[in-house]
Formats: structure tokens, sequence, C-alpha cells
């Protein structure tokens, strides 16, 4: 980026491309809409006012996603947030699942994204940089201020959670004898 | 992208099953946060500068309209020039920079400021709790950046104070004849307290706890109101009253967004009553949950629901996404007549009166004062501030660090926050500018007799790294031995023994402070 360039228009195309991701990535680490909008406006503030700081060491995906990271980690841990109960993701349920296959896969969907919105927030963020945002293993490392070795490990032990816990799920429901 | 090692991975690549909630009105809100901050308002000469502040303004500057009203709020409209003229900064052009953290808008007090003192340019810098939390990083953020005015989790005052960063305000305070009995007494001497015996740095609101009455509902039943300074165990005997009445006698929560339910609120009493919780040492946290005091807390607190006198404040339900304050307390307890007694924080007694004022639906209802235990041991419940204001000792435009500061936490602005309602702060640090409101609807806030020492050593454990997962841990242990015994599955003696069993476990994997696993 270049100081020719206007901020402004920079900052437009910026929220246009990627300002849905930045939302969603708040919302994924907080589990707050209310939270999830104060947080992506701090981030295109703070990428307004940094602009030119940004030397294209990284994606610019990956560097609004830390930038996003951060804040939002300071959300969290801010005394306001402190006398808030967290709140659990609360999954939407159909309303009469019927046997047809779009429906099956929607709530399949829906479960496995509960599965992951339970995960200890470092490996729910793990594992959603790669499987949602499909960052590699160094832009994930990145983004989270890890190790690559930090990072293998926590998307290994997400996906090994998850995994469990559909496996879990999948017996108390009784799917086995369905299928 | 590399391809997903599981079937189910495959899911979480397409749409998450939540509305984005990132719309053109959220963007237009970050141009126009962008645009607030880029204002400047620079004046070269004392007489110039006064007379182009009031030409702005009455020319329909719509962003100082507010502001200009406040000014004509004083004594006398000409008072507002007078305060232009004798500007004491008029002849300097100042820059001062303020390091703020992410609160309350800044801009409440830097537009009034900038009119009162358009030589002073006001330049904030944001910074990140994250750095606020590591000296390392926070003190290489103070070396380059050296902002004139800080403002600064309690913790980490406490700590500038020490190290001779801070600017004493005792001197300032006397010189200036800063009326310090205008302020809450016990939220000062904890700031002093804070500060090793002097005052290095000052707030403009603070946060407690206090029992809510429905006087109404009292008197429909002929119980006598609970007095001031009753310990837990009176009001405890008092909600047991209204057993069989219809209405409950006392709620779990703390009303506005704490709903953790009957074992939220067990740790809550425990705590006010002097239990101990977690303990966060170097090497690990401790779990203190298996003791004679917490089986009589959860005893009680279980009969209580069982006879139907305790009620439980059912959790928000944030599955339909965001919703307004009114739809929040539509349904909550308190706020609908249906309990006599709450333990509210300060943002209920906001929130309360914005739901009454936009329902059309006063009640008659006020706050007492009760008595917590000596050895307290959640006392930043009742008494702590979220960030305290200070002065660089380096700052070298000390002068107008000190208008500022003064005018941050002084009488213009804390008359301003009592006047604009919901939109300031809740509880101010100068009780005599709470006038807006009945004072019985919020002095029980202001009576609660903590101790200031204890209150003073702040929050230290949320800036540990492990916990937000051991509390997350903790809570949900809690709430469901806790519903094993409402079910009437197990005793309290053997849900408090899980509960310790489990607990121990999970916080040996968290390990010391700053593991591999913790930040």
């Amino acid at each position: 980026m270049t100081d020719g360039l206007d901020r402004n228009t920079v900052l437009n195309e910026l929220m246009g491309t990627y300002g849905k991701d930045v939302w969603n990535f708040a919302y994924f680490l907080t589990h707050r809409r209310e939270l999830a909008d104060d947080i992506a406006q701090e981030v295109f503030i703070k990428v307004y006012e940094h602009l030119y700081n940004f030397r294209g060491q990284s994606s610019v995906k990956t560097w609004l996603l830390a930038i996003t990271r951060n804040t939002a980690r300071d959300v969290l841990r801010s005394a306001w947030i402190r006398r808030v109960t967290l709140m659990p993701f609360h999954k939407e349920t159909a309303a009469n699942p019927s046997a047809e296959q779009e429906t099956i896969d929607k709530l399949m969907t829906q479960q496995v994204w509960a599965v992951v919105f339970g995960l200890p927030r470092k490996l729910r963020e793990a594992l959603l940089l790669s499987s949602h945002y499909g960052l590699s293993m160094n832009e994930m490392a990145e983004t989270l201020q890890v190790s690559v070795g930090t990072a293998k490990s926590r998307l290994h032990r997400a996906r090994a959670a998850v995994s469990r816990k559909l496996s879990e799920d999948a017996v108390m429901t009784g799917e086995e004898e369905w299928t | 992208m590399k391809e997903p090692v599981k079937d189910w991975e495959s899911q979480l690549a397409g749409r998450p099953p939540i509305k984005n909630g990132f719309t053109s009105d959220l963007e237009h809100k970050v141009r126009e946060r962008i645009r607030m901050r880029q204002r400047k308002n620079k004046s070269a000469f004392r007489a110039v500068a006064a007379l182009m502040s009031i030409v702005i303004i009455l020319g329909g500057g719509w962003w100082f309209r507010d502001d200009w009203k406040g000014m004509l709020n004083l004594d006398k409209p000409e008072d507002a020039l007078t305060a232009l003229l004798n500007d004491p900064l008029g002849d300097k052009e100042v820059t001062l920079s303020v390091q703020l953290m992410m609160y309350r808008d800044f801009d409440q007090i830097k537009k009034p400021f900038i009119i009162r003192h358009p030589s002073v340019t006001i330049e904030t810098i944001m910074t990140e709790v994250e750095t606020m939390h590591q000296p390392e990083k926070f003190k290489a953020f103070v070396d380059k950046a050296n902002p004139d005015i800080f403002m600064l989790p309690v913790e980490i005052y406490s700590a500038m104070a020490a190290e001779g960063k801070l600017k004493s305000l005792d001197t300032l305070f006397k010189q200036h004849k800063f009326d310090l009995e205008a302020y809450h007494a016990p939220l000062v001497e904890m700031l002093r307290l804070a500060g090793g015996g002097e005052l290095y740095g000052f707030t403009t609101d603070f946060n407690s706890s206090t029992l809510l009455v429905n006087r109404g509902l009292f008197q429909e039943q002929g119980i006598a109101l609970p007095e001031a300074g009753a310990s837990i165990d009176d009001i405890l005997n008092t909600a047991a009253r209204f057993k069989g009445t219809g209405v409950y006698g006392l709620v779990t929560g703390s009303g506005s967004m704490e709903r953790g339910g009957l074992s939220g609120f067990a740790t809550f009493i425990g705590q006010s009553s002097g239990l101990k919780t977690l303990s966060y040492g170097e090497d690990k946290v401790e779990a203190s949950l298996q003791s004679e005091g917490w089986k009589g807390v959860w005893q009680r607190l279980v009969d209580g629901y069982k006879d139907g006198w305790l009620g439980e404040s059912k959790p928000i339900d944030w599955s339909k996404g965001a919703m307004t304050n009114k739809q929040i307390y539509s349904t909550e307890l308190f706020a609908n007549g249906k309990t006599a007694m709450i333990i509210a924080d300060d943002r209920y007694y906001k929130d309360l009166l914005t739901y009454e004022a936009a329902t059309k639906k006063p009640m008659d209802w006020i706050s007492v004062p009760f008595k917590l235990d000596p050895g307290v041991t959640n006392p930043y419940d009742y008494l702590s501030a979220n960030y305290v204001y200070a002065i660089n000792a380096k700052s070298t435009n000390e002068e107008a660090a000190w208008e500022l500061l003064r005018f941050i936490v002084g009488k213009e602005t804390a008359d301003k926050y009592d006047r604009i309602g919901d939109r300031g702060p809740n509880l101010l640090a100068r009780s005599a500018a709470m006038k807006s409101q009945l004072k019985e609807k919020w002095n029980g806030y202001y009576g609660m007799g903590v101790d200031p020492e204890r209150a003073a050593s702040g929050r230290k454990d949320v800036a540990d790294g492990r916990y937000i997962e051991s509390q997350r841990e903790f809570i949900k242990l809690g709430k469901e031995q806790m519903d094993a015994v409402v079910k009437g599955t197990k005793t309290v003696e053997s849900a408090l023994s899980e509960l310790q069993g489990k607990l121990d476990a999970f916080l040996a994997g968290l390990g010391g402070r700053g593991g591999e696993n913790n930040e």
C-alpha cells in the first residue's frame, strides 16, 4: 500500500471485501452480536489509522484477522466484560426435522457449528482459521502469534475434540441405528 | 486451501448459521467515527480563538450543539463567554495526547473541553487492553508515545504510581481548591490507597451492587422493609416471608446481564459472605469449594428455590440476535413486579430507570445498602473503578494536562453525565452531582461499606492468562452440580465434593501462570 492511495477509498474497499469475514471472526470469538459489531468497527478504524504501517508481510486477510483477534481479546479481558457471563452459543433448531437430505445437511451443519462453538477459544479459533478462512499453517501461526508447531498442535487437538464430540452425539441420538 | 481432513470439517467452510452483522449501517458508523477523530481545533490567539468558537457554534455547528446548550446551562449565559475569554490556556497553543482504553465515547469530554480551550488540540491514542496487561509492552508504549494523560486500569495505576511515573494530584487538588468532599469518600480513599497513600489519579464513575426493594410489594403483603445495614442472612429471612404470596422474595442474578442462575448466585452470595472460589497462584489455580461455608450457602438457596421464595432469573435468549433493552427487560423479574427484592449491579440501576421511562410503568422501588462480611472476596462487585485518569510525570504540558484532567473529573462533566441519563456512566464519583434521580434510588450503591483497602487491590486475577478458561469451566461445572441438587439426584455435600474434584482435575491441566496454554 502506498501513501499515494486515498485512504478512504482503500478503507471502503477493505470493508466491502472483508467486512463480513471480520464480523464473523469477532462473533466466533465472543458469541455476542453486539460485541462483534463493536469489534468490527474498532478493527476498521484501527486499519484506517495504521494503513501505511502495512508492509505486505502477510496477506491482507491475515492482517485483518490478526487485528480482529487482538481486539476481541481486549474486549473479552476488559473490565466491562468481567461483569457479564459468557453466553453459550444457541444453535437454531429446525422446527420439524424431515427426512429430506437438505434439512439433514442443514441440521448436521448447525450441529457441527454448535460443537465448534463449545470448544475452548484457543482451539476454536485455530480450527476456524483453517477450515473456514482457509489459512495455511504459516498464516495461522502469524495470526495467532504463535509458532507453527503450536498452531499445528492446536488444530490437531481441535479436530480431535470435535470428532470425539460428534461421535458421542451420534451414539446418544441413536443415529447409527437410523442409517 | 488444504483439503479438510474430516467430512464434518467441510461444513465449516460455508456460511456459518448466523446472520452476519456487517451491514452498511455499520460501515457508515466506521466512517463517522473516523471523521470525528480527525476533527482538530486550532487557534492562534486567545480573543480570535474565543470568537471563532462562538461563530462556529452559532453558525449551526451541529456537532457542538449539545455542548453549547450545556454551556448555556451555566448560571448565566454570559458565563459561557466569560469562561472562553478567561481561558487560562488561551495564550498557549498546546497539543495534549491522551491515552484511552475502549470505554465510553471520549467525544463527550473532548468537544466541550475544546470549546472552553480552543487553543488546545487533543490527540487520542487507543490502547489495546492486551498492551495494558503486559508490563513490557506497556512500558514500550509509554516510552514511545509518552502521552500527557493516561487512562489506566486500577492495577496499572497502582504500579505506575509506585514507580513514580504519575504526577501527584494531592498538591494540585489543594492548590486549585478541588472540592474532594463532593466525591464518594470510599472511592477517593480506595484510589488513594491504590496510589500508595497519595492520590495519583482520579475517575468519573464507579461500579457497585446493592439491594433494590419493591416497596409496593412489601406494603401489599404487610411485610416490614429490610433496614439499611441488614446482613445477607437478614435479607434471605425477609425474602422467605414472601413464600406463598405469588411473588418471589428475592431472585438470582444482578439484574442486567448476569443471569448465572442458582449456581452463579450461590457464588456471589458466598463471596459476599467471605468465602473463596478460585485462587490464582504462580504455580497453579486452586479451587476452595468444599467447605461448611459453601455447604450452608448452597443449602439455603436450594431450600429457598424449592420453597418458592427464591426465583431464578432466566438467561437472556440471544438466539434471535441483538435485542433492545426494552426486549431484554420485558421478561426481567424485578422490572416487572415479580419479585420483592434483587441484589442489582449499577448497570441494572440505569437500565431499570430507562425501562420504566420507555414503558411508562414506574414502580415504587428504592435501594437499601446491606452489610458485607469484612472478609468479602468479591469487593470489586461493590466498589471498583473501570479506569483511572492520571497525568504523566514526564508531561511537558503540565498546566494543560491538569486543566483537562480537572475538566474530565470535575463538576461540569459530572453534571452533564447526570443530565444525559443512559448515555452517561451509571454511578458518578462526584456523588453531589447525582441530582436527576431521587436519592433513595441510588444511595444504596454508595452505602455498601466495603473496606477501601480490600477494594484497592483491584482485579489482578482477570489479567491472569488462565482466568477466562478457569471461570468458564467453574461456571459450567457449578451449574451441572446445582442442577443435580435441585433435581434431587445429589445432596449438596456430594455435589460440592464432585465439583471440587472435577475442578481440581481441570485446573491441574491449566498449569502455572505464563504456560504454553496461557497468554
